[in-house]
């Protein structure tokens, strides 16, 4: 087992961060889950929907580990790591299949909707691994925004679909109705991960003579490259990228800012071009498939079928917010490089802080554009799009009824840049999205569920709180014992 | 019959952009012996080693590890190389107990008892963060974790760079002992050439991509004469007919001739020849290597 432990441990060098912040993310979706459940006639939806994404954050942690360990120098000669890592894979899989499948099975909150049924507890089982297998190849495949997004965007769908549409007897139907279909989906993902990760689970040294944007927080190798203009060939090495003439430029303005005497301003260029580096997929099909299944998902969760869509606990209004939600990567992205302070290039935390005012005059901006689009697309959308019918059924494209939920991330990017503020670390982008996320469904709740959403709100609060406090305490802590 | 070589390159060509990192290597390292890779800094040591090992790709040419071409290795034969890399790549999030148990489960040939003595007389703590640890505790590790599953062909890229004296000296035993295992071979770079000529049979020189020199360390020592000559009545000859000339500084009445010639009956009767006083003497390791390196 021992040969395993490395990749359960966590990528961040203090695997105690690590773990606070999963125990966390396990209390921020059991507990409200749980509470919610007991609050609301039909919030056993949101139970769901978290037992379905704590396996998606174990897969996206466990993906980052094993990228890491099979990229690190002293790792590419150890023989059959590729065995270890799927090992190590199978058996989180195995862990995870056990345990959503007991939760399932036996667990009281989802008594209306399982009522000890096998086949229907085995069918939630394999949605959660399904989610997992594209976790990690989200992962392997794209980068880490793409992980980031398939643990938030599609398990943030999957529950606005089901809190919003379903009811009871929607759920009991649909599992019925999909006993065939969901193994059957499950299967072909499991396959698409099998053929996958014999092809991509290559050590990343090999015949890599580039810098990857990883490579920057490894001092020894980043020391290499004397400065960001090297690293730029580094990464140019590998060929020409989407959006590559526009990263070039932002360094360019970043060196001319720095030559001027503007530290921040050059640092906000730096983290923007850092951020797309890592964010922008190497190849110009990588990108344009992400861009399509995100916008396919958004559109396929939009068509509702017509016997639920009169369902009046069915607010039928948010399922196009989750487009707009996967804004709050880009913070989150940008924000990230901040605190990577590049060979030769020491940062002080006040340059730090005026680079972040200064994305964040950027970031708004963008956001609020790409909110207005996304507002008026999904406004024609329903005019547009036809009308489905499959087998017996018919599927409309709803409009949505409240035209302000695109907006909402606006209003979560100044409370991700309180999150920044009091962590600052390196390893920042999780936890913005993991924020983000909290923040947002706080919105959600306040705006939706009435009375029955306070005790919901609550937790979260707490659970937001806790997310800032902990790591900042743990960080007070770091530089007592640095100093 | 002869055995296969070990390591065997033809025409190893490698380009980073239009710099030439490696140019036309031809080399054959049979089982067994214990090569100094030696050059200045960037001559192209590291690139060859990550070829050797298929960490990195010929731009042209061939390289062959085991008689296998050097990036399609299999488990079996990666589990025969140990690497040492000067970066001392490890993963940080691991603590020295958890980096070694880690890598031990990879290999099965893995000797529990020399980690164990290696993990006391590199002074390692079990319960270190690798995060934490010094760029030297990092190479103690790393020589550790490198050569515990006692590999056929051990790669050793500038191994001593960072150790203080005194595990330097633990780690030069430690190779001893190592060596005296019969059928390794050991490829070692250092810039410590009083180290480095304990140990090795053979020298490949590299400088700026090429070989300039891989032959044995005696047969090179024996090659290098450095002759003082004096003359006995009046000038020198205009012409000295020294074969192997490659340096001379003259004055009126004395020179001082560097000659590379592995004959040494030959050099003596050129200088009998010549009807000088002449002081002949065979340059130590380091004058050969900066002869060649640099030509002075």
């Amino acid at each position: 087992m021992s040969v395993l432990s490395a990749h359960f441990k966590l990528f961040d060098h203090n695997s105690k961060l690590g773990l606070a912040m999963f125990a966390l993310a396990a209390v921020f979706l059991v507990l409200p889950a749980v509470i919610a459940s007991h609050a609301h006639r039909n919030a056993w939806w949101f139970f769901m929907a978290a037992l379905i994404l704590m396996p998606a954050v174990m897969a996206a942690f466990t993906a980052e580990t094993q990228k890491n360990l099979m990229s690190c120098g002293g790792s590419f000669l150890l023989p059959n790591l590729e065995r270890t890592v799927l090992r190590a894979q199978g058996v989180v899989m195995a862990i995870v299949g056990t345990s959503v499948f007991l939760v399932a099975y036996l667990s009281p909150t989802l008594a209306p909707l399982i009522q000890g049924a096998f086949p229907t507890a085995l069918a939630l089982t394999l949605m959660t691994l399904a989610l997992y297998c594209l976790v990690l190849l989200g992962n392997w495949l794209f980068a880490y925004a793409a992980s980031v997004m398939s643990i938030l965007v599609l398990p943030y769908l999957m529950l606005i679909k089901m809190g919003k549409v379903a009811s009871l007897a929607a759920y009991r139907d649909f599992f019925s109705h999909a006993g065939t279909i969901i193994p059957v989906c499950a299967a072909i993902m499991l396959l698409a991960y099998l053929i996958v990760s014999r092809s991509h689970l290559t050590r990343r040294l090999a015949e890599q003579p580039y810098l990857s944007p990883l490579d920057l927080y490894r001092p020894a190798k980043a020391r290499r490259f004397r400065n960001l203009r090297a690293a730029r060939q580094g990464t140019a090495a590998a060929g020409r990228r989407p959006l590559q003439g526009w990263m070039d430029s932002c360094l360019d303005r970043a060196q001319r800012a720095r030559s001027a005497g503007n530290e921040s301003t050059a640092l906000a260029w730096e983290s923007l071009y850092l951020g797309l580096t890592e964010a922008v997929p190497r190849q110009w099909w990588k990108a344009g498939l992400l861009g399509l299944v995100l916008v396919l998902f958004s559109l396929a969760t939009g068509y509702f079928d017509s016997r639920y869509a009169s369902d009046p606990g069915g607010g039928l209004y948010c399922w196009f917010s989750a487009f707009p939600f996967s804004f709050t990567l880009i913070p989150a992205t940008l924000i990230k490089y901040l605190d990577t302070g590049l060979p030769g290039h020491p940062r002080s935390r006040a340059a730090n802080l005026a680079a972040a005012g200064r994305l964040l005059g950027w970031i708004v901006p963008v956001v609020a554009a790409l909110s207005g689009l996304v507002w008026v697309l999904f406004r024609l959308a329903p005019a547009l799009l036809p009308t489905l019918e499959i087998g017996s059924r018919s599927w409309y494209f709803l409009a949505p009824q409240r035209p302000h939920v695109p907006f909402l991330p606006l209003l979560v990017l100044p409370a991700m840049l309180v999150v920044y503020l009091l962590w600052r670390r390196s390893s920042a982008p999780s936890i913005l999205s993991i924020a983000g996320f909290e923040i947002f469904i706080l919105l959600h709740a306040v705006l939706n569920m009435g009375g029955y959403g306070w005790p919901l709100v609550a937790v979260l609060a707490v659970s937001c709180a806790s997310g800032a406090a902990v790591p900042f305490l743990w960080r007070r802590r770091m530089r007592r014992d640095w100093a | 019959m002869t055995s296969q070589p070990v390591i065997k390159t033809r025409g190893l060509c490698r380009d980073f952009g239009k710099r030439h990192a490696l140019l036309n290597v031809d080399l054959d390292i049979p089982a067994g012996t214990v090569v100094g890779v030696l050059g200045p800094n960037g001559s192209g040591k590291t690139t060859l080693f990550k070829h050797i090992i298929g960490m990195l790709i010929p731009t042209r040419g061939r390289v062959e590890t085991f008689g296998t071409c050097a990036d399609r290795l299999d488990a079996a034969q990666v589990a025969r190389i140990g690497y040492v890399s000067q970066q001392n790549e490890l993963p940080d999030w691991l603590t020295v107990g958890e980096a070694i148990d880690f890598y031990r489960a990879h290999y099965p040939a893995w000797d529990r008892e020399l980690c164990r003595r290696l993990r006391g007389e590199l002074s390692l703590d079990e319960g270190q963060g690798i995060g934490g640890m010094s760029t030297g505790q990092k190479q103690r590790l790393s020589i550790l974790l490198g050569v515990c599953h006692r590999p056929e062909l051990l790669l050793l890229d500038e191994p001593a760079a960072s150790l203080d004296p005194v595990v330097r000296q633990d780690f030069l035993d430690l190779l001893m002992e190592l060596i005296l295992e019969p059928g390794r071979t050991i490829l070692i770079s250092s810039h410590i050439l009083t180290d480095v000529q304990k140990v090795i049979d053979k020298v490949l020189i590299i400088n700026e991509g090429q070989v300039h020199c891989h032959q044995d360390l005696d047969d090179l020592r024996e090659q290098y004469y450095r002759i003082t000559l004096n003359s006995l009545d009046g000038e020198l000859p205009r012409t000295l007919n020294l074969t192997g000339l490659v340096q001379l500084e003259r004055g009126g009445h004395s020179a001082v001739a560097t000659v590379c010639n592995g004959n040494a009956v030959q050099v003596q009767q050129e200088i009998d020849q010549l009807g000088c006083q002449a002081d002949l003497h065979r340059l130590d390791f380091e004058e050969i290597y900066r002869l060649i390196v640099t030509g002075k």
